[in-house]
């Protein structure tokens, strides 16, 4: 046992190491197809069913097509034009990040990161919860409403064992997960596009009554996609790094969360919208309106896969951030890190809200996601002109350009604070209403994405002392 | 800048410096970079998705 706990830590030591190191050229393995591949694989998890039916809440068919497509493929194509000192470099964003935060707060801003990333999975476990009830309902085990907490936290404490395996249990994961997440989704095509005739759903309209206008529940609608376009930004480097030209990266990553992704949402939408026909409303959840739709059959068959898949995804998004955490605080047990997720999402699930605030959710994410990524954007072109000094990076002794005030540097914080509180100025995400009509304009999240990176580049530009206090590295680029 | 600096003192550093070293040095070719070509393809996929969701709003 403690052979087999040692070998795991070392493997995960290696993980977080690999993840951490710059990637050599002759290191790296994977082209276009692959990267597209693999992304779609990970981007395809059955949160995008419910992005979907959130969506299709609030705009009809041709609209849910622009704004599952349109804004996922505007936001992705912008933010992830700076990710391609990944594929320079080899290097992963929370290096460059430093630049920005500073060598000690990119710790924060990691574990802030993970607070508002971490209920996707709550997301996940009830989508798990509600399916092993449809499920067990159908081979007649009598259910009640209350299993439905106890059944979520159990995809937590099974996806948090998988993790616990370690790097090759996860790779053998995925080997189920991703086909069972691709024949969910042409189940779920399949299903939508054939339950009614193609024409109502094309004259579907959504009840919108609530919003003052007509325009503020697309814009809405506008923003969810955004904010679930934002939702990848802190793990978009990740496989640039590992591609062999720099166009590769960039498009295959805009490519699998801007175009396979939104596929699925559709789905979702179109599920959704269907369900509101053939049974007057869509809030069912997934396995609800699959087991509404579907021939029995298919509908069980639908919803095991569905469950393979959601215990895949916890797992692998378990161990994904925990490496991401092993990095940031090496000297964190890996064992404990994923304990401390698993306790997350079990709270997430015990409170039992997270479906029901589900745009809330997403949208406070994309506060911060916003502001981040708008700083990434102005640092790379801008103030640093796509170089970096990458012992600083590194933390190499006698190199210091990125530890500012004591590790933190705070022009950084302050300029990602004004973007968060100008995503809240403007939007409520809890009503997901606007707050005022500059958000038909703007949405929140691409607010915060702009206000902080507006702020910077003027600080920057504008402030000598603050050019001075940024650029401390420009002696010592290299490469 | 500080011409002699100490030697990294743990193992993780060191790998760094040397990959870091490796990239420095003449012969390394850093991968293809972002082309001109993608470049205008990404602004006008960034246009061309503005103008859609703005005409979608009055659909």
């Amino acid at each position: 046992m403690s052979t087999t706990k040692s070998s795991v830590s070392a493997a995960v030591a290696r993980d977080a190491e690999f993840g951490t190191l710059p990637v050599l050229r002759s290191e790296r393995k994977f082209g276009f197809w692959d990267t597209l591949l693999i992304l779609g694989g990970y981007g395809i998890a059955t949160w995008c069913y419910t992005q979907g039916a959130f969506q299709a809440s609030l705009v009809d068919f041709p609209q849910l097509l622009a704004t599952a497509f349109g804004a996922n493929i505007f936001v992705l194509a912008i933010y992830m034009l700076p990710i391609v000192f990944a594929t320079k470099y080899g290097m992963d964003m929370w290096q460059w990040l430093k630049t920005i935060f500073g060598a000690k707060g990119i710790r924060i801003m990691v574990v802030a990161i993970i607070l508002v990333n971490f209920p996707w999975f709550g997301v996940n476990a009830e989508i798990f919860a509600s399916t092993m009830l449809n499920l067990l309902s159908t081979l007649g085990v009598g259910v009640e409403e209350w299993m439905g907490k106890p059944l979520a936290l159990l995809c937590i404490v099974i996806g948090a064992a998988l993790a616990l395996g370690g790097p090759n249990v996860i790779k053998w994961v995925n080997r189920f997960m991703v086909p069972a997440l691709i024949l969910v989704g042409i189940s779920i095509v399949i299903l939508a596009f054939s339950a009614v005739p193609l024409q109502e759903i094309l004259d579907y309209k959504p009840d919108t009554s609530e919003y003052s206008n007509q325009f503020e529940p697309y814009v809405a609608s506008v923003e969810a996609g955004f904010a679930f376009a934002f939702s990848w930004c802190c793990s978009t480097a990740v496989f640039p790094r590992l591609v062999r030209k720099e166009s590769q990266g960039y498009w295959a990553t805009v490519g699998a969360y801007g175009i396979i992704a939104p596929f699925f949402i559709v789905a979702g939408g179109v599920l959704a919208i269907v369900t509101v026909i053939t049974v007057g409303s869509a809030d069912l959840g997934l396995a609800s309106m699959i087991m509404q739709l579907a021939a029995p059959a298919v509908a069980f068959i639908t919803l095991v896969l569905i469950v393979v898949a959601n215990i895949g995804t916890h797992g692998t998004g378990t161990y994904m951030w925990s490496v991401v955490i092993k990095s940031a605080f090496p000297r964190a047990k890996y064992a404990w890190i994923v304990a401390i997720l698993a306790g997350y999402a079990a709270l997430i699930v015990l409170w039992g809200g997270i479906l029901d605030y589900f745009g809330a959710m997403i949208s406070i994410a994309a506060y911060l996601y916003g502001p981040i990524m708008g700083l990434l954007f102005v640092d790379y072109f801008w103030v640093r002109k796509r170089r970096i000094d990458l012992r600083s990076a590194y933390e190499l002794p006698g190199h210091d350009s990125y530890r500012y005030n004591r590790g933190y540097n705070w022009v950084g914080f302050l300029c990602v604070i004004t973007g968060f509180l100008a995503s809240f100025a403007v939007f409520d995400a809890i009503s997901y209403t606007a707050r005022i009509p500059l958000f038909t304009f703007t949405t929140s999240s691409f607010l915060g994405f702009l206000t902080s990176g507006a702020l910077y580049l003027a600080l920057f530009a504008l402030v000598p002392s603050v050019r001075a206090y940024l650029l401390r590295d420009r002696a010592d680029i290299t490469v | 800048m500080n011409q002699h600096p100490p030697a990294p003192t743990d193992e993780l550093s060191a790998k760094a410096l040397d990959r870091i070293e490796t990239m420095e040095s003449p012969d390394y070719v850093f991968p293809e970079r972002f082309s001109r070509a993608s470049w205008v393809a990404a602004l006008v996929v960034i246009g061309a998705m503005f103008v859609w969701l703005v005409a979608a709003a009055s659909m």
